[in-house]
């Protein structure tokens, strides 16, 4: 295969942004497609070339194949990178860009295939023997579908086939409310995949999410980078990511980590991928496999020194990998914040607003991969991830004081974020253990909610916000100077 | 001069004044001097509350104040006394049903005319990934539908309106 | 200018035991402004109480500027009057700042027999328009009154300065373009219903406040008709029928907010511009002036240590030194404005009278508000100063005096008697504001002279008809006649007559000259029409 020479990256926020970096450090010309509410989006502004697109919702924009491909085209694009979320995980979309004539950086379509059903890739994994959670699948027979759950032990998880990062997925303690959760799931399923199929697993208790970034190129070679442990988690969506996980024995990471490559070897993967787990009790299972770069990938490159991104370029070229697994090393440890326009002080909802004032902190070993700019408006448009703070320390209590470090001395206003959060989940005695589990959030809750302001912030607050409100001062500035002067006398 | 200022659910009422020599803020009776510094090069301002010097980040958007202290940033709402008893004095002020959180439409159930009953589902909204419905929250007659399906909206956007009950 | 080098010797046994007489005065006047302010019988309160209204204090609080002062004008008005059951006359008068205006409120006080209108109530408001009418000041009404007291209504109806003078004084104030603002906060009936109808403004409470000319009961009566108080004068009838009142507020907050919110809009008047310069404290302690100044009114004191604790940095500059020595003439800055003072050192001599008349005039030429400082038993008397045309040289200071067009101020420091009064811009010279301290007396002589008149008069007409008195029948005849003329020469009596703008401790007279300084410069003024006459 030629060079790449321009990239068209098909994707927003932080990740067109991060891949631009690369794209354009590697000497290539990178095109970025945008709907109109990015449009002074960092990536936008450092494009080459940004084209606006449009949908029905801006949402749908991005997830308009015919038009990015013709954007693509237009632009004389060689490649399209797909990031993460939207058509990152389309094999139908893959197929049209190669039919197009350009090259999809990423996996091949029967990959995507393969692996984005979720009951046939666990089948798969089982088959070739890797490790896979009891469970009942719709699919193998839907009349006997529900009486297959219900004679697995509780508790279950629900899931759609054809889903992924959480969405329509119900956790079942009591057999009771088995129908009711079953059809809510079906419902969403449908709703957000058109495929309202769906299977249910035996749930692990206080289970960890470690996963496996694997690399493979298109001559058959595959490496693993190392686990990321992604187990602090709000309403199945990762929070804090690290590596290597504070969980695993020698032993441990390397049987999941070769578990990892030889599921990827299976498949023939090409590519970067992430083979997920769940581990628990000093067992894992196959979760699923997500066919493409993944939003925590920059734990892993802080700590190999790998660009994952220039990997993809390169083997997308039809270059090798070049290196074995043993050249693949882990120094230090990594963390990533992932900072979200939420308020955790409610349930997580999501919260939308200016960035009013935006300030990156200059601390030792940090990396910020950022979709927004200071002026910008976080809409509820899109997804509330405005950036990841990522954190590189020798070990891994430098690494979390230096995230503190990072969190505390970012100037975020205008939008409430997580940011204290975050801030207080590294402060946690138990995260300093690195006793986590998928449900830890939910179980702290009391001990991660912030303290509300007390009588001296508040005054001051006010201060800020009575002296910084020009109306309000033109008031009292109204006062005759020598009635201000008197102050509050009476006689 | 008063006004009334909202931070998180902490609602509180204080006055801005003049003195001869600056400014200074009463709330409920305790008075203190205070002071916004100009903001230095990284931004950051010197506030002074009394004795007290914090290094502070502001910023405003509108009637909202953005400060970020001590590491944690807030959203200070600020509200003018009239509007403040406007509101209070509002006979509507349960005649819509507002968005308890920024979202998308997922399906609007009933037509402008409509009579509903307590608790009857008026609207399904999707926010986090997940779906909420908006119940009718007594008996009455929609009024109108604020937003169609696939819109989003923001927080407190209105969503859906019953008519006004005939007085007693 | 020159600082006054000051004599005093805080540790003399005169300062101490001035300073602790004083002191007590002070606080007995404290005393009696707080009971006049705030204490009313249970009964009145718990009214008030379940109409949902606010006290009239809290009603001033939530109106003024947070952190501004206010000027409040006669407290003690009817405080010798009606067995003392009205205090501060029912109504509550002062200057203070709305939105960053400087305006003057009318505030009729339902704790009070539920605001009735007593005469010297109606004296209070025709004052306080007066006020507003010399200084331009906006006016903020807050109504709240029951009507006339009608057992006296002879003594507040029909005369010219009587009721009727109120809603005069508000044509004449709208006619010289001083808004007024009508805050309606409860029944504004008869003759009270056309203060909201003669201000520009009116804010009407729902619910609680109410305009007609006759309330429900006098309607049955009258026409048989059965009707509301909401039907004939509510606050909704008014706001969209009637159109009499301009806006309608849910509650008293909202509605003083709402009237905050008319002043914001209106329009900041052009003052006279005077000689100005950045305000300064006193050098010397102003609390000093409890023990400078002697109690006792037949007691000499140095004027000029009183100025020095009321003027910018003590800096006086004394005009002819050395003339007409028993008055202090001279300038200084008063919170930065310039003022021209003229302060009594003794009896009133023919050079005194005519530096007084000279000075007034030199003042009034370039523009400089005059302060009148008072401690005078008058003009001198004797067949040598009446040879030397005493009469004609007092007519001169009285004539310079009362014609002059600059703003006039005076402070009643320690005793006011005779034509001494007239020369010193008494209340009958319209100063634009009169204030006295707690312990002078005011009367046509001093209360000895009086008695010693009258008992005289008696003996003489006695003697006529060969009869002789004994000590014990001058007594019976002196006595009456002495107790008589404390009580009514007295700062209290003056004050309930409201022969002043009210009763000051000391220590407060500089933020009142102050603020009257600046509300006088409000009105324009004109130009005097001849030169400066050397007397």
């Amino acid at each position: 295969m030629s060079r790449i020479g321009t990239v068209l990256i098909a994707n927003r926020s932080e990740i067109a942004w991060r891949i631009l970096r690369t794209v354009k450090a590697t000497g290539r010309r990178a095109v970025v497609v945008f709907h109109a509410l990015d449009a002074g989006s960092p990536a936008v502004r450092q494009a080459d070339l940004a084209v606006r697109i449009e949908g029905p919702t801006p949402v749908a924009a991005y997830l308009d194949a015919a038009q990015i491909i013709a954007a693509a085209r237009d632009a004389g694009a060689d490649a399209i990178h797909p990031g993460y979320g939207f058509l990152s995980e389309n094999a139908a979309f893959a197929r049209q860009v190669a039919e197009a004539g350009m090259v999809f950086i990423g996996p091949t379509p029967d990959a995507i295939d393969l692996m984005g059903d979720k009951v046939r890739a666990r089948a798969f994994v089982a088959a070739r023997g890797f490790p896979v959670a009891p469970s009942a699948i719709e699919d193998d027979d839907p009349a006997s579908f529900v009486a297959r759950a219900r004679a697995l032990d509780l508790p279950l998880l629900i899931k759609p086939a054809a889903g992924g990062g959480g969405k329509g997925m119900r956790i079942v303690r009591d057999m009771a409310v088995l129908d009711t959760e079953i059809e809510r799931a079906r419902s969403e399923g449908q709703r957000y995949f058109g495929d309202g199929r769906l299977y249910v697993e035996r749930y692990v208790e206080r289970p960890r999410h470690i996963e496996v970034q694997v690399l493979g190129d298109a001559h058959g070679s595959v490496v693993h980078l190392w686990e990321r442990e992604c187990s602090v988690q709000r309403r199945f969506q990762k929070v804090i990511e690290e590596t290597p996980s504070p969980a695993l024995t020698a032993t441990e990471r390397r049987d999941i980590c070769e578990a990892a490559a030889g599921i990827a070897r299976a498949v023939g993967y090409r590519n970067a991928g992430t083979v997920e787990f769940i581990y628990g009790g000093g067992a894992f299972y196959f979760l699923e496999m997500n066919t493409r770069l993944q939003v925590e990938h920059p734990v892993t490159e802080l700590v190999t020194g790998r660009d994952l991104v220039a990997e993809q370029l390169r083997i997308a070229e039809g270059e090798a990998l070049g290196y074995a697994q043993a050249d693949v090393r882990q120094d230090g440890h990594a963390i990533e914040l992932r900072l979200y326009a939420e308020d955790p002080a409610r349930n997580y909802a999501p919260t939308t607003g200016p960035i009013a004032r935006l300030r990156w902190p200059d601390v030792e070993g940090l990396r910020v991969d950022s979709g927004i700019i200071e002026g910008q408006r976080v809409s509820a448009a899109f997804d509330p991830m405005l950036a990841k703070v990522i954190v590189h320390g020798g070990d891994r209590a430098q690494a979390i004081a230096r995230a503190r470090q990072a969190l505390q001395e970012t100037v975020l206003l205008g939008i409430t974020t997580n940011r204290e959060f975050l801030e207080r989940v590294l402060a946690d005695d138990l995260f300093a253990t690195g006793a986590v589990h998928t449900g830890f959030l939910d179980e702290r809750a009391s001990q991660l909610a912030l303290a509300p302001p007390d009588h001296e912030t508040l005054m001051a607050l006010i201060a800020a916000a009575a002296l910084s409100d020009a109306g309000l001062r033109a008031e009292a500035d109204a006062v005759p100077p020598l009635y201000a002067a008197i102050g509050a006398w009476r006689n | 001069m008063r006004r009334h200022f909202e931070i998180d659910s902490t609602a509180i009422d204080a006055a801005l004044m003049r003195n001869a020599d600056g400014y200074a803020l009463d709330v409920a009776g305790e008075r203190q001097a205070i002071a916004l510094s100009a903001a230095m090069s990284d931004g950051a301002q010197t506030l002074r509350v009394g004795d007290r010097h914090y290094r502070v980040h502001v910023a405003r958007d509108g009637d909202e104040t953005f400060v970020q202290i001590a590491g944690r940033s807030f959203t200070v709402r600020t509200i003018e006394p009239l509007t403040v008893f406007a509101h209070a004095g509002s006979a509507n002020a349960d005649l819509t049903a507002r968005a308890p959180m920024p979202g998308t439409v997922v399906s609007v159930r009933i037509q402008p005319g409509a009579h509903v009953a307590k608790g009857e589902t008026l609207m399904v909204i999707e926010s986090m990934k997940l779906e909420t419905a908006i119940t009718a929250w007594r008996d009455g007659t929609v009024d109108a539908i604020h937003l169609a399906v696939g819109q989003t909206f923001d927080r407190d956007t209105p969503l859906v309106s019953l008519l006004a009950e005939a007085a007693e | 200018m020159r600082r006054i080098e000051t004599r005093i010797d805080l540790r003399s046994e005169a300062f101490l035991a001035n300073r602790e007489r004083n002191l007590a005065l002070a606080a007995e006047l404290h005393e009696a402004q707080r009971r006049a302010r705030f204490e009313r019988p249970q009964r009145d309160m718990e009214r008030l109480r379940r109409q949902n209204k606010l006290f009239i204090r809290e009603r001033l609080e939530l109106l003024l500027d947070p952190g501004t002062p206010f000027l409040e004008l006669s407290t003690l008005a009817a405080n010798r009057a009606y067995d003392g059951e009205v205090p501060g006359a029912g109504i509550v008068s002062g200057i203070g700042i709305v939105a960053g205006r400087e305006v003057i409120i009318h505030a009729d006080d339902a704790s009070v027999k539920g605001g009735a209108w007593y005469p010297l109530s109606v004296k209070k408001i025709v004052r306080t328009l007066d006020i507003a009418i010399e200084n331009r000041l906006p006016v903020i009404h807050l109504c709240d009154s029951a009507g006339g007291f009608l057992p006296l209504q002879s003594e507040f109806f029909a005369d010219r300065y009587y009721a009727g003078r109120i809603f005069r004084n508000q044509a004449i104030l709208s006619k010289l373009g001083v808004p007024q603002v009508a805050v309606v906060l409860g029944h504004c009936t008869a003759g009270g219903a056309y203060v909201p109808a003669l201000s520009d403004y009116s804010v009407i409470v729902r619910g609680t406040g109410a305009i007609f000319l006759g309330g429900p009961p006098l309607v049955k009566a009258a026409t048989g008709e059965d009707v509301s108080v909401d039907e004939l004068g509510g606050a909704d009838m008014h706001t969209q029928v009637s159109g009499t009142a301009d806006y309608a507020a849910g509650s008293e907050q909202e509605a003083l907010a709402m009237a905050r919110d008319i002043v914001a809009n209106l329009r900041r008047p052009q003052k006279m511009a005077i000689e100005q310069q950045a305000p300064e404290a006193p050098y010397y302690d102003p609390a000093e002036l409890y023990g400078i100044v002697p109690p006792d009114t037949k007691v000499q004191f140095d004027m000029r240590e009183v100025i020095a604790r009321l003027v910018d940095g003590s800096r006086f500059h004394e005009y002819q030194p050395t003339y007409g020595t028993t008055l202090v003439c001279g300038y200084a800055h008063l919170w930065g404005y310039r003022i021209g003072i003229l302060a009594n050192n003794g009896v009133l001599f023919n050079d005194s009278s005519l530096k007084a008349a000279h000075f007034i005039q030199l003042c009034d030429k370039n523009r400089t508000p005059l302060l009148f400082l008072q401690n005078i038993t008058g003009f001198m008397v004797g067949r040598d100063y009446e040879r030397r045309g005493i009469t004609k040289d007092g007519a001169k200071m009285i004539m310079a005096q009362a014609g002059a067009e600059v703003p006039k101020f005076t402070v009643i420091v320690s005793g006011s008697f005779g034509a001494g009064n007239y020369g010193m811009a008494g209340r009958a010279y319209d100063p634009r504001f009169l204030f006295f301290w707690p312990h002078g007396q005011i009367s046509v002589m001093g209360a000895e002279q009086a008695a010693n008149v009258l008992t005289d008069v008696k003996i003489r007409q006695l003697a006529r008809h060969g009869g002789t008195l004994s000590a014990e029948q001058i007594a019976a005849i002196r006595d009456p006649v002495l107790e008589d003329y404390r009580r009514e020469s007295s700062a209290w009596y003056s004050t309930s007559q409201m022969w002043d703008d009210g009763m000051l401790d000391p220590i407060d007279t500089r933020n009142a000259l102050g603020i009257a300084l600046s509300c006088a410069l409000n009105a324009p003024w004109g130009d005097p029409r001849y030169g400066v006459f050397r007397m």
